[in-house]
């Protein structure tokens, strides 16, 4: 099984930043490294590695859309196992603020290089993080699996791949996903899929400075942006070209504003729920100290998160 | 007649060549063992760091750990079982050589030098058999809780209590048949004699038993001989061994492998004879702080796995990895209690680096030691602290920072601790305000200054560790001063001891000698009363590491009202708070917190201040001070923190808020 592995060099957002008197670069106000691979990207590294363990035959395949200075990324994955890197060379934006690079390139440019060149590899797996410390949710996966028109499945925690049963030709993977309120679903999806990995979804691999110095010299192919997506293969979907932009729709809110004379409760309530209230569950509890923590004990032992001591 | 000794007397001559062939074979086949066993320690790699092998080191040693048991008397009983064992045996060899001698050489052994020699003989076997008498006593019937079972070792006492009773019985029996004027002065032997003589035993049938008796002691002898080389008897060649060679191989500075340890030829040759030197006592086990709280993590249990894996060689299908669990590897505090505890100093903490190490390289760190890895590798800071955010923690003091080419008399190392960490820089902000009142020409790095490494290095990443060396010694090189002071037991013994490697020899002192020096030379006048009582925890990596005990004591001796009241493990024989190696950040959740177990030992003692002479130590033990019941347990504070609170004058708020009271 051949897995693709995406690698982004993104800016390190913790750290101290400001942007340039121009407006356009973000300058690091320290002396550090000001990019670092997103972590997001990290964790979907180490579950294409522990992936790679439990198939045979499996690949790990390194992947960075950016410029130069984003092998760095590459050379962070091959340091941590990865069995091979691909660098898709970009204009600016994934590597070193520093240097001066321009913006990246659009997600959905990269995306479709990216799917082009997969594809044309004969990836079965692509991972990715599905959010990034700087981007928050990244639509990344989701453009390469609709550009290749394969299954994608966000949110995962955890990447299974079922050994091949008799009938089966390829094996299929199980990918258990995190939903709202703390549910979880296992889906079986046959290959070739996308898989978005969320935090939690593995451990983190640490580099040591042993293992990066032993790959430092490594050739990592670079293959332009342009090049990559001139070879792309018959029958993926079009670009998308956005043809027009629609403000929203103007609402007309129930309370425009919140009365003064309005009780703290009401005012939460206005502030949290739009001054519409609630049709069903939560409440606010008014009283003095002593009693609102007797209510949330009894709440909370009410609803069996909580057992009270002494029976009571 | 002539008072001497008549060596074959009784004994057949097929019985003499037996003898001399049997204990050629014996010895053969003891010889045999041990190769095999050295020539697997010598498919170790080359031991680092290595320093010359100084005669004097050596014949100290020899004095004071060998023949002195210095480390095996502090379990009093164990230390005479001892003493009387191998002074016995060895008095008892010198005699057998001595006899062979007078025998083969020069008839020696005659009149009152034969009396003495026999008098001494008998109390040198009387000596050995009450040794052996009080070693299986404490495994049969005493059951010393450190001991395991270990059913070879027991075999060979019990054999040889079996040839020094045989040998009394041989002289007995001799003496029953010679029936000599001189004999008493083998006073056991005669014992013997005058008891079987007194039963009626003939001379004829004395004679006959002598003749059987010697027979199966020389064989037994022979059994002995052949099993020299194993198991616990292992110990007294390499034992003797390691316990000397420690001085070519010094101990607390983990070694720079080529690779990553998983087999045993990756260890380096000192390291396998560390494994072949143990003999199982326990005493690393009782001594070792996280096996103390229940960690999965035992000394014994490691040296034993090198030494399994050791005689079980490379082509075996285990490895150092699958014998020793990421919990034992990442449970050690590096605090060297082991080392301290044991009789032949071994070093247990050397191989748990290794094995980090090759933990590390696989990508198998721990969680909780990335972020900490990666503040080291990113920003120079095991906090994660950015360069930029260094200094703040001296943003109100006005203290200079040096440029390069800068000179002064002190340069204050705070380290990340002290620049990033609460706790710390109340520590950074005492230190400086007793440098400035006692008048000190000092300066900071400030934002130049990075991780020393240490943690780098003893989690397991080696080349984050060589690289952070380098650039501190860069930094350092491009100021000038006469002494480095830090408040950090870690750094202190970094800079001392793991620099001196790289070829930076640093003046470096520790801010408990500097602040004793100070007050020794009146330049800080303590004047505040009221501290109370006050037990000093003393930091692994000051105390046991580096010897020094005394200082922080005489820091906390000058203060006013001070009463200093010593915890039951103090000075060399601290037990660890737990932060060592890296274990402030990664703990393994099994088993109780050490730094409780510490705690719990500080209150005790009654004291209502617990100092100590580092920013780890404070961090792991405060930690533990607001934990159960509040108001009985003591506060943690630095050493500077209780005499920068007791100097004259007004205190920063931020000082005060640590002071006591």
């Amino acid at each position: 099984m051949r897995i693709g592995v995406l690698v982004r060099w993104v800016l390190d957002a913790t750290l101290p930043l400001r942007v340039d008197e121009a407006g356009c670069r973000v300058v690091v106000e320290d002396d550090v490294p000001p990019c670092i691979v997103e972590p997001g990207d990290r964790v979907a590294l180490s579950l294409a590695l522990e992936l790679r363990r439990a198939v045979p035959d499996g690949s790990v395949v390194a992947w960075t859309v950016g410029p130069a200075g984003a092998a760095a990324a590459l050379r962070h994955a091959l340091a941590a196992g990865a069995d091979e890197a691909r660098h898709l060379l970009a204009g600016g934006g994934v590597g070193d603020p520093a240097s001066g690079d321009e913006a990246g390139p659009e997600a959905a440019l990269a995306a479709r290089a990216l799917a082009t060149r997969l594809a044309a590899e004969g990836t079965d797996l692509f991972l990715c993080a599905g959010r990034t410390r700087v981007e928050g949710a990244s639509p990344l996966a989701m453009l390469v699996a609709a550009y290749l028109d394969w299954p994608a499945l966000t949110d995962a925690v955890g990447v299974e791949v079922e050994r091949a049963g008799a009938q089966r030709t390829a094996p299929p993977l199980v990918v258990e996903r995190r939903l709202e309120r703390g549910w979880r679903e296992r889906v079986e999806v046959a290959l070739p899929a996308v898989v978005a990995v969320a935090s939690g979804a593995a451990q983190s691999r640490y580099v040591s400075r042993l293992a990066l110095e032993r790959v430092r010299g490594r050739a990592v192919p670079g293959v332009g942006l342009d090049e990559a997506l001139g070879r792309s293969p018959a029958g993926l979907p079009e670009f998308p070209v956005v043809v027009s932009v629609t403000p929203p729709r103007p609402r007309t809110r129930r309370s425009a504003t919140i009365s003064a004379g309005a009780s703290a409760a009401d005012r939460m309530r206005a502030l949290v729920g739009g001054a519409k209230k609630p049709a069903s569950a939560g409440a606010i509890v008014e009283g003095p100290p002593a009693q609102l923590a007797e209510r949330l004990c009894q709440f909370l032992a009410e609803r069996g998160f909580a057992t009270r001591a002494g029976g009571g | 007649m002539e008072v001497t000794r008549q060596v074959w007397w009784n004994v057949p001559a097929w019985m003499t060549v037996a003898l001399y062939v049997g204990v050629a074979v014996a010895l053969g086949i003891a010889a045999a063992i041990g190769w095999r066993h050295l020539r697997a320690v010598l498919k170790g790699r080359a031991a680092e760091p290595r320093r010359p092998l100084g005669a004097g080191e050596t014949a100290r040693r020899l004095l004071v750990e060998v023949l002195g048991h210095r480390t095996l008397l502090r379990d009093r009983y164990a230390g005479v079982m001892h003493l009387l064992l191998m002074y016995g045996f060895l008095g008892l060899f010198v005699a057998t050589v001595l006899v062979f001698l007078h025998d083969k050489v020069h008839p020696f052994l005659v009149g009152t030098t034969y009396l003495v020699f026999k008098v001494l003989a008998n109390l040198a076997g009387l000596a050995f058999l009450a040794g052996l008498a009080m070693a299986i006593a404490r495994r049969t019937v005493r059951r010393t809780p450190r001991l395991e079972r270990q059913r070879e070792l027991e075999a060979a006492l019990w054999l040889l209590a079996f040839i020094t009773v045989t040998g009394f019985l041989v002289q007995g029996a001799r003496m029953a048949a010679t029936r000599h004027a001189f004999d008493a002065a083998g006073f056991v032997g005669h014992a013997f004699a005058l008891a079987w003589r007194g039963a009626g035993l003939s001379a004829d049938a004395a004679e006959t038993l002598h003749q059987w008796l010697w027979g199966i002691h020389a064989a037994a002898v022979m059994v002995f001989f052949a099993s020299l080389t194993v198991s616990g008897l292992r110990h007294i060649s390499f034992g003797t061994a390691n316990l000397l060679l420690r001085g070519a191989v010094p101990a607390g500075v983990p070694r720079s492998p080529p690779q990553p340890a998983v087999t045993a030829s990756d260890l380096s040759w000192k390291q396998l004879l560390d494994a072949s030197a143990c003999v199982r006592c326990g005493r690393c086990h009782e001594a070792c702080p996280a096996t103390a709280a229940g960690k999965p993590l035992s000394p014994r249990r490691v040296v034993q796995q090198v030494l399994a894996q050791m005689l079980a060689g490379d082509t075996s299908e285990q490895t150092l990895l699958t014998r020793i669990t990421p919990d034992e590897i990442w449970a050690c505090t590096t605090c060297q209690a082991c080392l301290e505890a044991c009789p032949f100093d071994i070093e247990v903490a050397d191989k748990i680096v290794d094995l980090r190490r090759a933990l590390v390289e696989q990508g198998d760190a721990p969680a909780a030691a990335l972020p900490v890895l990666e503040g080291m590798a990113d920003r120079g800071s095991a906090w994660g602290q950015t360069p930029a955010l260094r200094p703040a923690w001296a943003r109100d003091l006005a203290v200079r920072v040096a440029r390069p080419g800068d000179r002064a008399e002190i340069l204050y190392w705070v380290g990340c601790a002290g620049a990033a960490d609460p706790l710390a820089q109340q520590v950074s902000r005492a230190v400086v305000r007793c440098l400035k009142a006692a008048g000190v020409d000092f300066m900071v790095l400030g934002a130049a200054e990075r991780c020393t490494g240490d943690p780098a290095r003893r989690l397991g990443d080696e080349g984050l560790f060589r690289e952070l060396a380098a650039q501190t010694i860069a930094t350092l090189r491009a100021v000038r001063f006469e002494r480095l002071v830090t408040h950090c037991a870690h750094c202190f013994n970094v800079f001392l001891k793991d620099y001196r490697d790289l070829g930076a020899d640093l003046p470096v002192v520790h801010h408990s000698q500097y602040l004793a020096e100070l007050l020794r030379a009146g330049r800080l006048r303590p004047a505040r009363d009221g501290l109370g009582r006050v037990t000093l925890h003393d930091p692994c990596y000051l105390g046991r590491q580096n010897g020094e005990v005394a200082a922080p004591r005489a820091v906390l001796d000058a203060l006013p009202g001070a009463e200093r009241r010593e915890m039951p493990r103090s000075g060399t024989s601290s037990f660890c708070c737990g932060a060592g190696g890296g274990g402030n950040w990664v703990e393994v959740r099994q088993g109780r917190r050490i730094a409780t177990l510490r705690m719990a030992e500080a209150a005790a003692t009654g004291a209502e201040v617990i100092a100590t002479a580092c920013p780890f130590c404070k961090i792991m033990l405060d930690g533990e001070s607001g934990a159960g019941d509040a108001g009985s347990k003591p506060k943690v504070l630095d050493i500077a923190e209780l005499l920068a609170a007791s100097l004259d004058g007004p205190a920063p708020a931020g000082e005060r808020a640590g002071g006591p009271g």
